[in-house]
């Protein structure tokens, strides 16, 4: 997804729940390979800011998964317990997310 | 003009084909619903025939719904697959004459007649369009890929006041 289209989602999104200013943050996660990353952000939001191959994140709102074939559809927003699972053996992860925290 | 509350019942369907697969739909909720009020689930297997049971598993999996315009779920829990159970006992067949020759755990694992269960209650204000997430439990427990139809009976109250306006205004 690109960055001008994930900042209009998030501004759009925040404003349809009620928050008029928030504040945001950039997230990096670097899992290793075979690792699993962790954040708990509820009532906040974490928009994904590109696809990555070879991981797979869980959360409240969703699942995203390049891999897995038996979804119709995956998720680029995510919130509450958010999961990071990195399922290469060899290859480090990183992964790119929007936080959006409201005020 | 009075406002008039009815209830009704809204029906949506979900086709799971494969095992273990997480299936994403919305529900478009029509115009004059105010709020949802309660929530019904059934499953209905695609087979002509019963399936054969690997082992008794009585779980559908797990559906969770989102309105539109929050964050979090209104709507999460499992979808149970027991109805048939009963349903057996209560038309007095015996396996044999039902013409299934396997035993009770297959009766216990198909799903080939509808039965009545309570509905759960999920007093919300009804968004435009309900999310939902359904994620198969079954397949993975039966190992295979388990077909079926995933009936969902939203439990509404409209207004209408709504359409009576509508039509004052199509006659107009």
């Amino acid at each position: 997804m690109h960055g001008a289209i994930v900042m209009d989602y998030i501004k759009s999104r925040m404003a349809e729940l009620g928050h008029a200013q928030y504040s945001l943050r950039l997230r990096h996660f670097v899992i290793p390979p075979s690792g699993q990353g962790y954040d708990y952000v509820p009532g906040q939001l974490m928009v994904l800011v590109e696809p990555v191959e070879l991981v797979s994140i869980v959360s409240d709102a969703g699942f995203f998964d390049l891999s897995a074939a038996k979804s119709n559809e995956l998720q680029y927003e995510h919130t509450g317990m958010v999961t990071i699972s990195n399922y290469a053996g060899n290859q480090t992860a990183h992964v790119r997310f929007v936080q959006a925290i409201p005020k | 003009m009075s406002r008039k509350l009815l209830s009704t019942v809204l029906c949506s369907n979900v086709l799971v084909q494969k095992r273990g697969e997480r299936v994403a739909f919305q529900i478009l909720l029509p115009r004059d619903v105010v709020r949802i009020t309660g929530i019904e689930t059934g499953v209905r297997s695609r087979y002509c025939r019963p399936v054969v049971a690997y082992r008794r598993e009585d779980t559908a999996g797990l559906l969770t719904l989102q309105a539109s315009g929050t964050l979090g779920h209104c709507y999460s829990s499992y979808v149970k697959v027991d109805q048939n159970y009963q349903l057996q006992q209560d038309l007095g067949y015996q396996k044999y004459i039902a013409g299934f020759r396997y035993g009770n755990d297959l009766l216990a694992n198909t799903v080939a007649m509808g039965a009545h269960r309570e509905p759960d209650t999920l007093d919300i204000v009804a968004p435009r369009v309900l999310l939902g997430t359904y994620t198969d439990q079954w397949g993975d427990s039966m190992w295979r890929d388990m077909a079926y139809r995933l009936s969902i009976y939203l439990w509404v109250t409209i207004n209408d006041e709504y359409n009576e306006t509508s039509a004052l205004c199509t006659e107009q």
